[in-house]
């Protein structure tokens, strides 16, 4: 890892709460900067928590960016927790692009399309424009904002754990390992 | 309630002292074995900028602050910093700790002379008037080092504090202490009454030394303190063991605009148990 993480027995005073002896590298590394942990935690407990969008969605959307981003650390961990959420098999599968994504139909087609033209590399507006039609058909309003904050939230913390070079968790090495994924 | 009013209200209630302290740099001439900040001629300056601790100073007191202390590291060392001084007195009182040795320097001493009638203070750090004694912790020589510019600047009318950090098996050991500090400073010129008797903390070199006090946050002055790193919590807060910085009493990386630090200690302020702190509690650590 690029940049100390923070533990509970250095944690600064001010972000105490967000540590325990369990606590993650992301929180740790975040702590560097107390203001910004405190304003982050809430922010990302809104998009990565429960609200509106159903939590498999969720899931959906953060894998599926993480794989196309690049980032290990956000494919092996959300690989689990979509697990988790009850994404099957091969689901999880196409996400990480090993088979078809042609087992998304309906809703989930198009945000798998809408996943595709906005977790890319460079984004084509044109393409955005076309999967945001497509999206629109299927989705309200307000599950379109969310989803889209989601994307862009996850791209973001792609960016950092990439650069920080975050480590996966012991436990969810284990697991993937277990299950054939590593 | 706005964050000023709050503040307001704390130092009122004794929870803080009103003092805001600027940690102008790390480095030091001297390599003290209990130093807070592991100072030494080596460290790296880590330092704030003339201007950064001009602009917190102007901000305090408008927030409610009733006084500023300039600690390091040596400040002297920092060839604008009587200048500093002499411009921050004319907003708020200031104390400078310094272990005194560049109290000799004439550029020092000019400026000095120009804080005479403004709210300056010089505290210098003296752990006992033995000097074998003194030098145990603070370096060979040092002592005579301490003490060759206070007669200079008594006699010019320069306010002089001393303060001497130790710890004490018993309390008549102490008390003993204290008395022969007294004694000394009268002898050189000084007023008994600017003494300061600081517990020694077992932060920064302390820990690798094996030295002084452990003591917990909750304890230590809520002085909110600023340096290169960010706010701490109090001056006690932002040590370094062995180059790391210690970062438990870390609130903010931001230390301007000073509203952004001061928020956050004001909210530790409110949620700790402050009856575990009381004036008498935090009386070592000044």
């Amino acid at each position: 890892m690029k940049i100390q993480a923070m533990t509970l027995e250095n944690a600064p005073l001010s972000v105490r709460s967000y540590f325990s002896d369990s606590t993650g590298p992301l929180v740790g590394t975040l702590a560097q900067v107390p203001e910004l942990l405190q304003r982050t935690m809430p922010f990302l407990g809104q998009q990565f928590g429960q609200s509106a969008l159903s939590m498999k969605h969720k899931e959906m959307i953060i894998l599926g960016v993480s794989v196309l981003q690049g980032c290990t650390y956000c494919t092996q961990t959300h690989t689990v927790l979509a697990h988790q959420e009850g994404l099957e098999l091969e689901e999880l599968e196409a996400l990480h692009g090993k088979i078809d994504s042609n087992i998304f139909l309906g809703k989930e087609r198009v945000l798998w399309e809408y996943i595709l033209a906005m977790g890319a590399d460079v984004v084509d507006s044109h393409r955005v424009s076309i999967a945001m039609d497509r999206l629109k058909e299927e989705w309200l309003d307000f599950e379109i904002v969310e989803i889209t904050m989601l994307i862009g939230t996850t791209v973001m913390l792609n960016r950092y754990c990439i650069a920080l070079e975050i480590p996966t968790s012991d436990v969810h090495i284990k697991w993937l390992k277990e299950q054939g994924w590593l | 309630m706005t964050i000023a009013a709050e503040f307001s209200s704390l130092i009122e209630s004794g929870q803080s002292s009103g003092r805001l302290w600027l940690y102008s740099n790390y480095n030091c001439n001297l390599s003290c074995r209990y130093c807070l900040t592991s100072s030494n001629p080596k460290s790296p300056v880590r330092g704030l900028s003339k201007e950064q601790m001009l602009e917190a100073v102007k901000q305090a007191s408008n927030l409610g602050f009733t006084s500023v202390g300039i600690t390091g590291g040596e400040p002297f060392l920092i060839s604008w910093m009587p200048e500093l001084i002499y411009e921050i007195a004319q907003i708020l009182p200031v104390i400078v700790l310094t272990n005194g040795t560049m109290l000799k320097r004439k550029e020092v001493r000019s400026h000095l002379l120009k804080c005479v009638d403004l709210p300056v203070q010089i505290q210098v750090s003296v752990d006992d008037p033995n000097p074998t004694i003194n030098d145990i912790n603070r370096g060979k020589g040092s002592f005579q080092r301490a003490i060759a510019g206070i007669p200079w600047l008594v006699e010019h009318g320069v306010s002089i504090r001393i303060s001497s950090t130790r710890i004490f098996e018993d309390s008549s050991t102490h008390q003993q202490h204290d008395e022969n500090m007294n004694a000394w400073m009268v002898h050189l010129g000084l007023n008994p009454d600017d003494y300061v008797s600081r517990t020694m903390v077992q932060r920064g070199q302390a820990v690798a030394n094996n030295l002084g006090a452990s003591v917990e946050w909750d304890m230590l002055p809520a002085d909110l303190t600023l340096t290169r790193m960010g706010a701490f919590y109090s001056p006690f807060g932002p040590t370094y063991v062995e180059g790391n910085l210690q970062t438990d009493m870390l609130l903010t990386r931001t230390i301007l605009p000073l509203d952004i630090p001061l928020r956050h200690l004001v909210d530790c302020l409110n949620t700790m148990d402050s009856s575990v702190r009381t004036p008498e509690s935090q009386s070592g650590f000044v």
